[in-house]
């Protein structure tokens, strides 16, 4: 009677835990992303990072097996977690810290290729 | 054998099966396969490769800040559409999603999605594609500006409703297939993550357009 009772307080809480975990999965959405370039990183290093939100209160980035928690949902709240990745880049061997700032408007610098682009976008998008 | 340990062995082995169960499903082999629970539809805004009458549909969750969607544009996309999508055996349906809050990356969906119905969308297709970060810069928010000017269809769509709709329902329908990152195809209902390159994308389509064709 007694082993019954301990095995199905065991499943119990087993089943408990599946959910919750299933739960947890399930309600968060994720994007890799590769900061080579914006760290000037050589290309034997691996820049990857993944980002990851669950839509409602919690975003954080994932790099080199490690999380770093960002402050709001969205991606433009993890400045500190996206700087201490380039700490992390940096010992890796990339070049400087991220060229564009906090997504800052008035800091991007576009290349040649992309500023023509946008030009092109400007003016053979629409008809007149 | 007496009840106690009976029971014990049993709770050992539903306990062994389901940690096991747990472990499989985390890793790649059963992540990169998954049956949808819904069925995805083809919305108006969808960016659409290919033609009604082929064999396969495809569709595609993707976002211009994940680098492996815009890999899987420049490496996979052009022959895809040689091999497939001209030929009429595939039809490619881009959904865009954001998964984040940033207005501007939200603003520059609802552009691609209102140019590719009322305008253009390859230019800023391809400007996406090269430096997804311009949606930041205050020059893309002018030409956002200035495009709306010239246009009252694109306009309406930006600000009418129609496009912000559409990009919500995009996330919903996202999170309703239980996708968890981009890129993610849904094929005859079968989700698949990541990305792939062409040969094994090709693989891929095989099996689907044979199971399709059964």
């Amino acid at each position: 009677m007694k082993a019954k009772r301990y095995f199905m307080l065991a499943m119990m809480i087993f089943a408990v835990a599946f959910v919750s975990c299933e739960k947890d999965e399930d309600d968060e959405t994720c994007d890799s992303e590769n900061l080579s370039e914006d760290f000037n990183c050589p290309i034997d290093v691996d820049a990857i990072a993944t980002f990851c939100s669950d839509g409602v209160s919690n975003s954080y980035y994932t790099f080199a097996g490690n999380d770093y928690q960002c402050t709001g949902v969205a991606a433009a709240t993890c400045d500190e977690a996206l700087n201490q990745i380039g700490v992390a880049l940096l010992e890796a061997g990339c070049g400087s810290k991220k060229k564009s700032g906090a997504y800052d408007a008035g800091m991007i610098k576009l290349s040649a290729m992309a500023e023509n682009l946008l030009e092109e976008v400007r003016m053979n998008s629409v008809c007149n | 054998m007496n009840k106690k340990r009976f029971f014990l062995l049993l709770g050992f082995l539903v306990l062994m099966v389901t940690s096991a169960f747990l472990i499989i499903q985390k890793t790649d082999i059963w992540n990169k396969e998954r049956v949808a629970k819904s069925e995805l539809i083809e919305r108006d805004l969808d960016i659409v490769y290919g033609s009604d009458s082929a064999n396969l549909t495809i569709f595609l969750f993707s976002s211009y800040n994940c680098s492996f969607c815009r890999k899987f544009y420049k490496s996979v996309l052009p022959e895809l559409e040689e091999e497939y999508i001209k030929t009429g055996k595939v039809k490619l349906i881009i959904k865009h999603v954001a998964l984040t809050n940033n207005e501007s990356v939200i603003n520059s969906l609802q552009l691609a999605a209102c140019l590719n119905k009322y305008g253009n969308f390859e230019k800023l297709n391809e400007l996406l594609l090269l430096e997804p970060k311009v949606v930041y810069s205050n020059e893309f928010e002018e030409v956002i500006n200035d495009l709306i000017d010239k246009d009252e269809f694109v306009a309406e769509c930006m600000y009418g409703g129609e496009s912000e709709w559409y990009i919500a329902q995009n996330l919903g329908d996202f999170k309703k297939m239980k996708c968890t990152g981009t890129p993610t195809f849904v094929i005859n209902n079968r989700s698949y993550k990541g990305f792939l390159d062409y040969p094994k994308f090709k693989q891929l389509v095989e099996k689907e357009l044979a199971y399709t064709l059964q």
